[in-house]
């Protein structure tokens, strides 16, 4: 178990558990991360596996090196005079066991025994995971694992990575920038703004039910704003800044944001029979197919982004400088606090 | 239009002056090498050799700068490795203090030295007491030498340690390695062109040593007569065999600065970032 008490942060993450923290570039994650390894100043507290690490109340402040962390490093820091498998024995693994986790994680003798500079993006991430694994770590922390790698080979690499950190015991932090990665790193994730968690939770949780409209914007959700007020049988309309209202189940009073996921806007020619479907009428700004998905930018009275599938794009004839209508449901829209 | 082709002409007289600074460079630092082997006859090379005074004076001359080299080595490098790494109030005072010699005229360097460990000098009584004489040995040609050449390698080895990628040694560090570790295993080996170029550097500069050698440790054939202080003494009386030896040290200068450049060139560490 992992006990981290920081200014503005408080975590916990027990063996076998992964937490994922994610937020913008500059919120402090990998300060946290370095903060937690002992190789930038802290106070506070952290404790792991019994161990006190970090206590500025008892003054007491472990060395890095005998903190027990296994550490991945954003761009892996790899030893670059050293051959692969000698990276892996550097913490102190014998031989054959720095093999045996090589082969793991897929790398061959004949490429362990290459140096960093010649191996890809991917072998370099695999000897850099194999080597903060092979001195078996109390905690294992990632700093963003998978953005040195390029975008093709980075989904694979997510996956592999997944299933890797799932037969691994100790309490591991994985930090990134991309929310979806997080979703699929993290069995929780955490969001850290301006060096302070503002929500934590499941990722399914965080998208449904965000705390704030910083968190849904992150979260990859459409985030309009506008004034809310009660409307008729217990729903709540927003008049958007710049024209147009929408309806929700939630409850809220004045200025606030406005949440829905691309995922739940359909797109159509005409508006919809049925008042309670929220409807804006839209011009289309741009069209990305990503496989059988189509991204669509839109401009409303505000910018939203609605994911269709490609063949209903192409039976719509959508094209920039059209017009449609964007639907959803008032009970996928949320209203958070801006 | 016309500002393109008048920057076109700018740029070609510029060309020509940097052509011919570089010239100029060249021909005066190569012309005085190029004399000195078009003036020494082969046979005059042999036979100079074959003098054993001036084969005393060169084999001198590599023993004393070899064993200065390595006093410098070990203890320059951790020096070096501390000036680097750490900060603390005096810091500049002491950095200033090891580059001192690189500027103190080697006469004075060499009164320097005597004041210190001189038989009067402010330490003299302590060596004395310990059996050890300097002035006056090849142990006191070590000395100078190593006064006058390690700051040359402890400057360079300190940039080159402060160069590192930090990262390297945090990942060492999270890996379990206190700092001797890191300092053999990572920052050692990352660090060895610019080690070498330092060490280079100090042992041109030893093996050159003359002001400072002269006024502390003398010109005793075979004791403390290295190579250039022979060099000295037969200008006077033969010059031939004069320039004989300054062609041998010019070429055992040349032939460590190519070894030096041929062990650096090749796996550049410094490119695994990228």
């Amino acid at each position: 178990m992992l006990r981290v008490e920081l200014e503005g942060i408080a975590l916990q993450v027990g063996r076998g558990s992964r937490l994922a923290i994610t937020g913008p570039s500059g919120a402090g994650k990998t300060t946290l991360l370095r903060r937690i390894a002992g190789l930038a100043q802290a106070s506070g507290r952290i404790e792991c596996g019994g161990e006190v690490w970090l206590d500025s109340v008892a003054r007491t402040d472990v060395a890095a090196e005998r903190r027990r962390t296994g550490f991945l490093f954003q761009d892996y820091a790899l030893f670059p005079h050293l051959s692969a498998l000698a990276n892996v024995e550097f913490g102190g693994a014998s031989r054959p066991a720095a093999q045996a986790l090589l082969d793991r994680l897929g790398i061959d003798p004949a490429t362990a025994a290459r140096k960093p500079p010649t191996l890809s993006g991917g072998e370099r991430q695999r000897v850099a995971l194999a080597r903060a694994l092979a001195r078996d770590p109390a905690v294992l922390l990632l700093d963003e694992p998978l953005s040195a790698l390029d975008p093709r080979t980075r989904a694979r690499a997510a996956r592999e990575l997944h299933a890797t950190l799932a037969a691994v015991d100790a309490p591991t932090i994985v930090v990134t920038h991309d929310f979806e990665e997080a979703a699929t790193l993290g069995d929780e994730v955490a969001i850290l703004d301006a060096g302070r968690i503002v929500q934590q939770g499941r990722a399914s949780q965080l998208a449904a039910e965000p705390a704030s409209a910083f968190v849904a914007d992150l979260t990859g959700a459409v985030v309009m704003t506008g004034r809310a007020r009660a409307a008729a049988d217990g729903l709540t309309v927003v008049l958007l800044d710049g024209g147009g209202h929408v309806l929700s189940t939630d409850e809220a009073d004045g200025v606030v944001g406005v949440s829905v996921h691309p995922w739940d806007i359909a797109l159509a020619d005409s508006p919809p029979e049925g008042s309670t479907v929220n409807h804006l009428e839209a011009r289309v700004d741009s069209i990305t197919t990503i496989g059988n998905r189509a991204r669509i930018g839109l401009h409303a009275s505000q910018p939203l982004t609605a994911e269709i599938t490609a063949a209903s794009a192409l039976r719509l004839r959508l094209e920039p400088g059209a017009t449609v209508v964007a639907t959803w449901k008032a009970t996928a829209t949320r209203l958070v606090p801006l | 239009m016309t500002s393109i082709a008048a920057q076109r002409v700018h740029s070609g007289w510029f060309t020509a002056l940097l052509a011919a600074a570089l010239a100029l460079t060249l021909l005066f630092l190569g012309l005085p090498v190029i004399a000195l082997f078009v003036n020494v006859s082969p046979a005059d090379l042999i036979s100079s050799l074959g003098d054993s005074s001036s084969v005393d004076a060169l084999r001198l001359s590599l023993e004393t700068s070899a064993i200065a080299l390595a006093l410098i080595l070990l203890v320059g490098t951790p020096a070096a490795w501390t000036l680097a790494t750490r900060d603390f109030r005096l810091k500049p005072l002491l950095v200033t203090l090891v580059e001192l010699p690189l500027v103190l005229p080697p006469a004075a360097a060499g009164i320097a030295l005597l004041a210190a460990l001189g038989p009067h000098g402010i330490a003299g009584g302590l060596l004395d007491d310990a059996g050890i004489t300097l002035v006056l040995t090849t142990a006191g040609v070590v000395v100078a030498m190593v006064f006058v050449a390690s700051p040359f390698y402890i400057r360079q080895a300190q940039a080159s340690f402060e160069a590192l990628d930090p990262r390297m040694l945090e990942a060492a560090q999270t890996l379990g390695a206190p700092e001797a570790r890191r300092f053999v295993r990572v920052a050692l080996p990352l660090a060895r062109n610019g080690l070498l170029a330092g060490a280079a550097l100090a042992w041109g500069r030893a093996l050159g040593e003359f002001g400072a050698t002269l006024m502390f440790a003398g010109s005793l054939r075979g004791v403390t007569q290295t190579a250039p202080l022979a060099l000295y003494e037969r200008f006077a009386t033969d010059f031939p065999a004069a320039l004989a030896l300054a062609a041998v040290l010019v070429a055992v200068s040349a032939a460590v600065l190519i070894a030096v450049k041929l062990m650096t060139r090749q796996e550049p560490h410094a490119a695994s970032r990228a």
